[in-house]
């Protein structure tokens, strides 16, 4: 079986001493997972040394066979756009930019081009196709919501990680928003990993750890 | 998309402060790029017109005077000096040429002087048409006479007594005939109307005798116009008492420069000055002027990198979430730096294109200014120094981004994204 993620004694100690210590994650390729835990437990910190924007004090995160944990920094921003994408909490975008702007900026960074086309074709999916050269700001909330998936999805990641994306959702759009990430993410094939305290989306996954 | 188009859409989503930036930028770049090329217009009119005189030689007074009217023609004279005399000093052997001028007329504000062929020849001077003058009242005029006064060949005109369009009354008893027209040299040629100095005696002697004594005191206003008011009217025919204007001399050998200015200004009535010097004078009185401009321009430059310094200091506070965001889409951290260094050095190119176009503009409106005034044409379009400019612009554009774009850079993305 091949495993996308991979993670082997995850310890992390913050300067003010603080620690956390992470359970072993195994996930199978295409496979989804959901992490729980109630607030402060260390969900983002997780979710910020799965997406290697944090070190661990120890322990390895090996996504699709690459420990990104000795990746060297440029490296690792390369790997990432590359890999993983992130859905957060609070969808934030580049103020400056219109809403199809702030979708090919990703390729862009990542040195890569990827054709007008398809990106107006994810818009399209995502309900987002007459908005495409609107300001960011003037979006709704689902809007943003949406585009901050569509954003995570362009560069095809085997990883996608979302960081609360239901908790401010009334239970309509958080159920609507979960179909919505999974069915993305089963069209490109990646593995989607939610890090939530929102205890409604306990009965949409198989995998499930508990902090 | 790129890095610039990025830039410029960060630039274009503050219209406000990137205004700002831009209109100080362009401030301080317009004027000094403005200082320049007027300084250079200025200059190469100068040297070039006074390429191989080495004196002046004219009647006392301001030495400054003399060399602005006897080569320039722009002041008025300092008075005339006696032919005799004049003739008397080209035959120094340190002397290689003396061009002797008598002027005091003008067509149309154009300087009509009586000299010899060695004028037209000093200056590299051809005939477009025509042939250059061999009788009294022949005239031969510069380009930019022809072009502006659409005299041709054979047209004749009268000379309107004074240095000043339409102040004096004209001449219509002598009118000058057209027989050659020069072809264009760059030079004080090119306005000026050439004639023999006999047509300018001629013009005056017949002068002063069709108006009498009456009309001395006249005469005597106008600093071109020294006709010694002891002489009487019959004796202007004698070659003795005849006056010129000035005399244009080139020294044999480096001896001259030390010899003869002090020869003519102790043993004679009559005074040299030397061009270089009186120029290297001018410099330094307008010298003080230029440099204050060019300070107040670079204090203005200085003032406008602080605020571009500060207008991406603060709009990277603001967006500090966006930059760690585009660190977790892949970004890294040296695509972040150059971004920001970009924008800074934007707004100096955006700012550095519009000094160049207002110094450009303010070049084209003083040229005409200049042209109706003097007849100079100073307009000079591009020089050396617009790369030197565009450099400078740059630089101050990396250096105003230089710290904001370290900030940039070293942006902590898990603690700006947890916050």
């Amino acid at each position: 079986m091949e495993y996308v993620l991979v993670t082997r004694g995850l310890i992390f100690s913050y300067e003010n001493g603080t620690s956390f210590d992470f359970p072993d994650i195994d996930c199978e390729k295409g496979r989804h997972l959901l992490i729980m835990g109630p607030s402060g437990c260390g969900k983002t910190t997780l979710l910020h040394l799965l997406a290697g924007l944090l070190n661990p004090s120890s322990g390895s995160v090996t996504i699709a066979g690459t420990d990104i944990t000795k990746l060297h920094e440029s490296l690792l921003d390369k790997y990432r756009g590359k890999e993983i994408g992130v859905v957060f909490q609070k969808p934030h975008f580049v103020q400056a930019l219109s809403v199809i702007d702030n979708i090919r900026l990703v390729p862009y960074l990542n040195h890569k081009t990827i054709s007008d086309q398809t990106i107006k074709d994810i818009l399209q999916r995502l309900n987002l196709a007459d908005k495409c050269d609107e300001r960011v700001n003037r979006l709704s909330e689902g809007e943003k919501q949406r585009l901050s998936i569509a954003r995570a999805m362009i560069n095809n990641p085997v990883l996608i990680l979302a960081d609360e994306p239901t908790s401010s959702l009334d239970d309509n759009n958080c159920e609507e928003s979960l179909k919505l990430l999974k069915s993305q993410a089963e069209i490109t094939g990646a593995s989607l990993i939610i890090v939530t305290h929102d205890k409604r989306l306990l009965g949409h996954f198989q995998n499930i750890i508990t902090l | 998309m790129n890095l610039f188009q990025l830039a410029f859409k960060q630039i274009k989503s503050k219209p406000l402060s990137s205004i700002l930036n831009i209109l100080l930028f362009t401030s301080g770049i317009a004027i000094i790029s403005l200082l320049l090329l007027l300084r250079d217009g200025f200059e190469e009119q100068m040297e070039r017109n006074a390429k191989g005189v080495d004196l002046v030689v004219g009647a006392k007074g301001s030495p400054l005077q003399l060399i602005l009217s006897g080569i320039y023609h722009v002041d008025y004279p300092t008075g005339n000096i006696s032919y005799k005399e004049a003739l008397k000093l080209s035959g120094n052997p340190l002397i290689k040429e003396a061009i002797p001028q008598a002027f005091g007329d003008n067509y149309e504000g154009y300087r009509i002087v009586g000299t010899t062929e060695e004028y037209v020849k000093h200056y590299n001077g051809e005939l477009s048409e025509g042939r250059l003058w061999n009788k009294a009242f022949d005239a031969v005029i510069g380009a930019k006479v022809a072009r502006q006064t659409g005299l041709q060949i054979n047209d004749t005109f009268a000379g309107v007594h004074g240095l000043i369009e339409g102040a004096g009354h004209s001449h219509d008893d002598n009118k000058y005939r057209v027989t050659g027209i020069l072809s264009e040299t760059g030079t004080v040629l090119d306005q000026l109307v050439l004639t023999s100095i006999e047509s300018v005696w001629e013009i005056h002697s017949h002068h002063e005798h069709d108006h009498g004594e009456s009309e001395e005191h006249d005469h005597e206003h106008e600093a071109g116009h020294h006709h010694d008011s002891e002489e009487h009217d019959h004796e202007h025919d004698h070659e003795a008492d005849r006056e010129i204007t000035s005399l244009l001399i080139s020294y044999k050998n480096p001896m001259g420069a030390i010899t003869l200015p002090r020869m003519i200004n102790q043993s004679t009535n009559m005074q040299a000055a030397s061009p270089a010097q009186e120029i290297n004078r001018l410099y330094s009185l307008l010298g003080v002027g230029i440099e204050t401009l060019n300070l107040i321009a670079l204090f203005i430059i200085l003032i406008s990198a602080f605020s571009i310094f500060i207008s991406l200091l603060n709009s990277l506070k603001e967006r500090k979430y966006e930059l760690a965001l585009m660190r977790v889409m892949g970004g890294s951290s040296l695509r972040l730096f150059s971004m920001v260094i970009i924008e800074g050095i934007s707004y100096a190119v955006i700012g550095y294109l519009g000094g160049f176009l207002f110094s450009r503009t303010g070049m084209w409106l003083l040229s005409i200014y200049a042209e109706n005034n003097f007849h100079y044409d100073l307009s000079q379009w591009i020089s050396l120094w617009d790369i030197y400019l565009l450099s400078l612009s740059l630089l101050i554009g990396i250096l105003a981004a230089f710290i904001p774009a370290l900030k940039a850079m070293k942006t902590d993305i898990s603690k700006t994204l947890s916050e």
